[in-house]
């Protein structure tokens, strides 16, 4: 038995129980990827309960349900991105931090956060995708409907970005 | 050097994240070591990498493998949305924890590499479609949600989910429709069950968990609990049911029956040996009120608001978008010798009525969870003249009258009418106002913000030198705007309030918590302490529990510092949380949605806003049975308090203001003649301060004071009766099913002339017209 058909069957006999298992499973990676492509927790957060929601609403029978969820919390997701072009609050407020000392983390974070903006949601999407979840070209390519050439010019096109919007000191890594 | 090999700059990336097959890795390596430029390019790309590995920015605040890492996790009321879904009874411990958290709190690892999984499934599972698994719904289907606030009213803070993109069906839209689930019904669910004693609190929970269980009015006529529920709601069935057998136990001379000569002629009858015990009675209530609800389920589309058919959902969705409303059905008629007591907290809240003018006035229906029926009671004065003397011992003043049923036969109106006693202006106490501004995004929507600004204005202006005012705001965090500032310093509050602008999102959580902290600093014992919420909803961010905030404002209440909450605007409006929040701490709550009902609010009664004669307030009207057949109180269902309460000052109830009015109507069946004794008995107890004594007194209830016809009542008595009716129109409560708003038209429009009750009449035609035109 597959891991979703594992699932859905504890799901049928206690929704209770088996709903409780899938949200377990699945809700922090959903909510992180989200939050990679949308920048705001919140919203990420909106998006996944969305998405769980609809799994119980629309009673789907996914040959995956890691999949299937997946999917449509990132339809949610690039939804509001492309309505709303919504404006990234993630280091909201951190800009007054700017000008301390690029040697903690901190400070790293909030250039790097800073930076990370300024990529399209769905270059966010790639670089989250290959440096967190260590995809393979194909697979994000898999994932996000595109061709693994584009895949690999969107990362590299983000690296770009990401290190021209670095600031020299923090890219130099001033840290120790 | 400029480099040459433009075509190997992504194979450079290709390279650094292990994609590049061995033939490009080597010429990527031959390539860097004659090009400087690239190897730079290639040492930044690394770092770039490597930073992000180190600090990835699609974290939450606190990162990876820190604590806060369960940011990622869904909010306990985000799960509860979810688990109420799937038939979940909400599990929610007092302290407001999920306890369906605790199935198993993956560890962080344990989750990354779940989320590898899930992806690798993803992939899997790629011949699927990628887009939208199911057909694009067309974005009406979801603006045609029954009385949701038109469009641009609304300030959806997420869009995607306010216009769903995969929707099959208008049922499914309604699903997806509350989208921003800030605090689950379940939640609010439970706060009220703790309020509800013992097994009654059991009973009101079943009542709820089961609303539709239709075969209940079978098991009460076989009990004969409440014979006039029998016949499909009616108000003028005949009984249907034979009596309770005598229980032969002998009649428990409760200490409650000891006050008043109504209930010594009550005790006489020999029907009264057979009263059941009071739990009983209140058992059998609670079971009426399931019935009750059970009919108002089976309205349908010939009810005059006609919702959703929402049977085939397994909970029905609180509200569309983001309002949020809670019933609790119409209270059902009780059969006086099972229960002659009726007991309920007083109330002066308006919000419901504002809110319902507001819908009208908007051609739309009103959410018939959002119409509470005391609160449009009490939106008009009653006449009974407010006892301003000073060493009066009572908070009150009171009336109590009644006149035939105008609109079914046989039946009579009974009004209890109370004034609250009027506090001079120049003797009122001065006032500390903390004022806790909601400025997050959706405050900008209809210029809600600019509404707010207004209104505090216009209390600022009314307040003078004796009084301060301290004001703190919330967006996505809390912000001080101005500590406590003498009202001598009007420009400086004034300047302060102007300078308010929308931002972020909202935290109420910590907006309340520097709320209360600026209060203390301005606290004088004896004054009036007040916490001033402004808002046009709920929490987002920061503690959303409804729990945790309701705990904290009851601490601060019962320490002297009172709330009141001013709700503005609709799009995502929380009339159920404001309502508790005010509830809790003692304050009061009122729905503002113009700058003249802001002026009705704290010009009309400033002393009013701030000056609470009677706190902890409750009535309790017991019939005698054998003049009372069987009664029925109108509204107040949120306020009911168990008859074994009215005298436990212990027990919160409501708190009102100098010069409120606080009306409550009862339909009755009467029976017998004046020969078998009074109508009844009123009993009023309150407390003067938050720990003082309850003071009791009491009216009798005569035939005296009960009119000819409806006509000769008084034109505030009719005002009442009408406003109520149309409440319970508006409710779809079972009591008015199948009645036209026609002939509540005609004695609405034979009201006295008064701006208020020619509003009245306006309503009514217009929710007749909307009513009519589905």
């Amino acid at each position: 038995m597959s891991e979703t058909e594992v699932l859905l069957a504890e799901f049928d006999r206690d929704p209770e129980v088996g709903l409780s298992k899938i949200m377990d499973r699945f809700e922090k990676p959903l909510v992180r990827h989200a939050r990679a492509v949308l920048l705001d927790t919140e919203a990420a957060k909106d998006v996944v309960q969305e998405a769980f929601i609809r799994f119980l609403t629309e009673k789907p029978r996914p040959d995956n349900l890691g999949g299937w969820l997946y999917r449509v919390s990132r339809n949610l997701a690039l939804d509001i991105v492309r309505k709303e072009k919504r404006r990234m609050r993630l280091n909201e407020g951190l800009d007054e931090k700017h000008e301390a000392s690029p040697e903690t983390t901190a400070t790293l974070r909030v250039d790097l956060g800073r930076a990370y903006t300024k990529l399209s949601p769905e270059q966010r999407e790639v670089v989250f995708l290959k440096v967190q979840e260590g995809l393979s070209y194909k697979e994000i390519a898999d994932t996000i409907g595109k061709p693994a050439g584009t895949v690999g010019w969107m990362l590299h096109e983000a690296l770009k970005t990401l290190a021209a919007e670095l600031r020299p000191e923090t890219l130099l890594g001033v840290r120790s | 050097m400029k480099c040459v090999r433009e075509d190997l700059k992504a194979r450079i990336t290709d390279v650094l994240v292990g994609e590049a097959q061995s033939s490009v890795r080597e010429q990527v390596f031959l390539h860097l070591e004659d090009c400087a430029s690239c190897r730079e390019d290639r040492d930044r790309m690394a770092k770039v990498l490597g930073l992000l590995k180190e600090a990835p920015p699609w974290a939450a605040e606190g990162g990876l493998g820190s604590p806060a890492a369960d940011v990622d996790r869904l909010s306990v009321i985000q799960r509860q949305r979810i688990e109420s879904l799937a038939g979940r009874r909400p599990s929610i411990s007092p302290a407001g924890k999920a306890s369906g958290h605790s199935i198993s709190w993956l560890a962080l690892a344990a989750s990354l590499s779940a989320v590898g999984i899930a992806l690798v499934l993803a992939r899997r599972g790629s011949q699927m479609p990628l887009e939208a698994p199911v057909p694009k719904a067309t974005v009406s289907s979801v603006n045609q949600l029954p009385q949701a606030p038109e469009a641009p009213v609304s300030f959806p803070k997420s869009p995607a989910l306010a216009e769903p993109q995969s929707v099959t069906t208008p049922a499914a839209a309604r699903s997806h429709a509350p989208a921003r689930v800030r605090v689950a019904p379940e939640a609010m669910r439970e706060f009220e069950r703790q309020t509800w004693p013992g097994e009654l609190g059991q009973a009101i929970e079943e009542t709820k968990a089961e609303p539709k269980k239709n075969d209940a009015g079978n098991e009460l006529r076989d009990e004969g609990r409440v014979a006039g529920m029998a016949a499909g709601g009616s108000l003028g069935a005949e009984v249907a049911a034979t009596p309770p057998a005598p229980s032969g136990a002998p009649p428990s001379k409760d200490e409650r029956l000891r006050t008043s000569e109504t209930v010594d002629a009550a005790a006489e009858s020999p029907a009264m040996e057979s009263r059941p015990s009071l739990g009983k009675s209140r058992e059998s209530y609670a079971e009426a009120a399931k019935r009750s609800q059970a009919e108002v389920d089976r309205v349908g589309p010939g009810g005059l608001v006609a919702e959703p058919d929402r049977r085939d959902q397994p909970e029905p969705p609180p509200a569309p978008r983001d309002m949020f409303f809670e019933s609790k059905g119409a209270n059902p008629f009780v059969v006086t010798e099972e229960d002659p007591q009726a007991t309920f907290g007083l109330d002066v809240d308006t919000a419901s009525y504002t809110l319902t003018r507001n819908y009208l006035n908007r051609g739309l229906l009103p959410p018939s969870a959002a119409v509470r029926v005391e609160e449009f009671i009490n939106s008009f004065p009653n006449n009974v003249a407010a006892d301003r003397g000073g060493d009066s011992p009572s908070a009150f003043a009171v009336r109590v009258d009644g006149a035939p049923h105008p609109l079914h036969a046989g039946f009579h109106i009974l009004r209890v009418a109370m004034k609250a006693r009027e506090v001079d202006p120049r003797e009122r106490k001065a006032a500390h106002l903390t004022f806790v501004i909601d400025v997050s995004g959706s405050m900008a929507a209809e210029n809600r913000l600019g509404l707010v600004k207004r209104s505090l204005a216009l209390l600022v202006d009314k307040l003078d030198e004796r009084d301060t005012i301290g004001v703190v705001v919330y967006g996505t965090t809390g912000r001080r705007v101005l500590p406590p500032t003498s009202v001598r310093n009007r420009d400086r509050i004034m300047a302060a309030i102007d300078r308010l602008r929308p931002e972020g999102s909202t935290n109420l959580q910590d907006g309340l918590d520097l709320g209360y902290e600026m209060a203390m600093e301005s606290f004088t014992r004896g004054a009036s302490n007040r916490v001033v919420l402004c808002t046009d909803g709920v929490a987002n961010t920061g503690e959303t529990e409804a729990g945790t905030l309701l705990s904290r404002i009851r601490r601060e209440a019962k320490r002297g510092i009172d709330m009141m909450a001013l709700g503005f605007g609709m799009g995502n409006y929380n009339d159920a949380l404001l309502q508790r929040l005010a509830d809790e701490g003692n304050g009061q709550y009122a729905y503002i949605d113009d700058l003249g009902e802001a002026r009705a609010f704290f010009l009309r009664r400033l002393t009013s806003v701030l000056e609470v004669v009677a706190r902890d307030a409750k009535a309790q009207v017991e019939f005698n049975p054998a003049r009372v057949e069987r009664y029925r109180l109108l509204g107040y269902e949120k306020r009911d308090i168990a008859d074994r309460d009215f005298r436990n000052d212990a027990v919160d109830a409501g708190e009102i203001n100098s010069g409120h009015s606080v009306t409550a109507l009862f339909e009755v069946k009467l029976t017998g003649g004046p020969g078998s004794g009074k109508i009844g008995v009123a009993r009023i107890r309150y407390k003067t301060g938050p720990r003082s004594e309850g003071v009791e007194f009491s009216r009798e209830i005569v035939d005296a004071a009960v009119a000819r016809s409806f006509d000769q009542a008084s034109p505030a008595f009719r005002t009442a009766f009408v406003a109520a009716r149309f409440a319970e129109h508006l409710r779809k409560s079972s009591w008015v099913n199948g009645e036209s708003l026609a002939s509540l038209q005609s004695l609405a429009d034979e009201l006295p002339e008064a701006p208020q009750t020619n509003e009245l009449a306006d309503l009514i035609r217009k929710a007749a017209r909307l009513s009519r035109d589905r």
